[in-house]
């Protein structure tokens, strides 16, 4: 397959590509390529993804993953991986640009996701977000996927560090590579064998690692008010109501609290014991209307 | 003719090209000697052009640890005589000469404090490698966030009862700092690999020692300005004298974000 699809006008071959576009949302996407500025966004992006995505096996067509991406993510993500799908415009949520930000949900100390925490999430999709699960893809099917968005992040890194004077074509390479690499993941180990699930030592924590956003009742109503990657002011998760969007099990919990939440304000944690963050997973799973201590999601 | 889209794309394109454009090489190389015989670098970076007055931040936050003492913002920060403080100062490539600072000696281990909600220094320099130490004397809840492009990010909590924590970076870069929880904070890391790195002072001064004798191109990189170089000669036991003098002109529109 070519990917002169790609070149213009993006909407219509958006669609093309994909093979998938919800009927009801084709009204839609007529506004939507009508509105100018969207269209020249996304025409401009896909031109310079071109000889990039071509330049990589692992996104060229004809790739495991390509036919994949194309049939299960582009509606939305976009036939290039830029978060400009056809149907993009009709959602709440903006779709993740591959290219340019972060991956959410991460078991590493560097914000880097593993292909284990991107299968997660292309299996589950998102809780509550508008990312659906694909329970029907084998699991080649969805290791090829993880790898394929995460080659599209690769790509975004070698785009922006190209234009770098003082970088060989071998650095940028080479830096773009670490960039994605990452650390091992974190281990989650059950706590140690005096550790008991305690309120008090749980809020103690609780009031000076995280209630100056989350408030201190876990209500999303700190003193601050703080910004997103983007610079947006975020609204900051009421853990008592709002639902879990990386899932409330313990060992999920865990990870968000030990690695933080790449994108967003919510920073890693690599200065708390293993047994500080397991007291802050049970407090925090409390406010959240869970028994002191009950394990199960 | 070129449609809107090509010359949008051709206009982007030069303008990264711009922007980008000196950043200065990677220099992996350094061999750390005994320098008897060094001469020294002296001189001040001076601006003449507007500066706006220097009023306290509004801190949108109801802590009060961030209450105590007015914070000032210092990316544009001049003396009475036009001394531009902050200004970062470094020898563009040298491969040998005096030793690096002892990273464990907390009287010159480089240091990032989180202080009154502000970061202080507001500019500090580290070799790549070697620990940065950061310390939090506020007692309340931080992020250190380092906007990175040769290096991995980093975004990692201080929580209030955390006072001391190290961070390691791999590959030479200025790299812009943030606390996403107190968004006005704002620092500069500059991860060097050699130790001929000054940073000006209030009165815009700086100073570099035991620089072995030889002929240097010497940088000044500063946020709301555009680098700038200067070949010395460095003569055993003398003193060079070098001044860069900023205008209004080399003021950079949007200030710089990426640490280029």
């Amino acid at each position: 397959m070519s990917r002169n699809h790609l070149r213009s006008p993006c909407c219509e071959d958006d669609r093309k590509a994909s093979g998938r576009c919800a009927p009801r949302r084709v009204a839609l996407l007529a506004v939507g390529c009508g509105v100018m500025i969207v269209a020249l966004n996304a025409c401009l992006n896909d031109s310079q993804s071109i000889a990039l995505l071509d330049s990589s096996s692992i996104t060229a067509p004809g790739s495991r993953g390509y036919a994949l991406y194309q049939a299960n993510c582009a509606a939305c993500h976009g036939a290039s991986g830029r978060g400009n799908g056809v149907a993009a415009i009709a959602l709440k949520i903006r779709p993740r640009d591959f290219w340019n930000e972060p991956f959410r949900y991460v078991s590493t100390m560097d914000g880097i996701p593993t292909s284990d925490d991107l299968a997660q999430t292309i299996r589950s999709g998102r809780l509550l977000g508008e990312m659906p699960a694909s329970p029907w893809l084998s699991d080649e099917d969805v290791r090829a996927l993880a790898e394929y968005v995460l080659e599209f992040n690769r790509l975004g890194w070698v785009e922006r560090l190209s234009g770098d004077e003082s970088m060989s074509a071998a650095d940028v390479e080479e830096i773009a590579s670490d960039r994605v690499t990452p650390l091992e993941p974190i281990v989650v180990s059950m706590p140690s064998p005096d550790f008991r699930p305690s309120s008090e030592v749980g809020r103690s924590l609780y009031v000076q690692a995280c209630a100056s956003c989350h408030g201190p009742s876990g209500r999303g109503n700190g003193l601050n008010m703080p910004l997103d990657d983007r610079g947006r002011q975020v609204t900051v998760r009421d853990l008592t109501s709002d639902p879990i969007r990386g899932g409330a099990s313990p060992t999920e919990l865990f990870k968000r609290i030990r690695c933080g939440v790449p994108g967003t304000p919510m920073p890693a944690q690599p200065a708390l014991t293993d047994d500080q963050v397991w007291q802050l997973v049970f407090y925090t799973r409390q406010l959240m209307g869970r028994p002191l201590g009950q394990t199960n999601p | 003719m070129l449609s809107i889209t090509q010359l949008l794309a051709l206009l982007t394109t030069a303008l990264l090209a711009a922007a980008h454009a000196t950043q200065p090489k990677t220099n992996d190389g350094y061999t750390p000697t005994t320098v008897s015989n060094g001469g020294t670098i002296v001189g001040a970076v001076t601006y003449d052009g507007p500066t706006p007055e220097r009023r306290p931040i509004e801190v949108a936050t109801k802590e009060e640890v961030c209450h105590k003492d007015p914070i000032y913002s210092e990316t544009l920060v001049v003396s009475e005589d036009n001394g531009l403080r902050w200004a970062v100062i470094s020898i563009a490539e040298i491969n040998t000469g005096k030793p690096f600072p002892d990273p464990e000696n907390p009287d010159t281990r480089p240091t990032l404090d989180q202080k009154g909600c502000t970061f202080t220094p507001h500019v500090v320099v580290v070799p790549r490698q070697h620990p940065l130490t950061i310390l939090n004397s506020d007692g309340v809840l931080h992020n250190v966030h380092t906007w990175s492009r040769r290096n991995r990010a980093k975004n990692v909590a201080m929580p209030g009862m955390i006072e001391e924590m190290k961070l390691k970076f791999r590959r030479t870069e200025t790299i812009r700092v943030t606390c996403d929880i107190h968004p006005w904070m704002e620092a500069w890391i500059v991860i060097t690999d050699h130790p001929y790195n000054a940073v000006t002072d209030e009165n815009g001064a700086f100073k570099l020692t035991d620089v072995p004798p030889g002929t240097y191109m010497l940088r000044m990189w500063h946020e709301s300005f555009g680098p700038m170089e200067k070949e010395i000669t460095v003569r055993s036991n003398e003193e060079t004298r070098v001044e860069f003098a900023l205008s209004k002109a080399d003021r950079l529109k949007e200030g710089n974000k990426n640490g280029q």
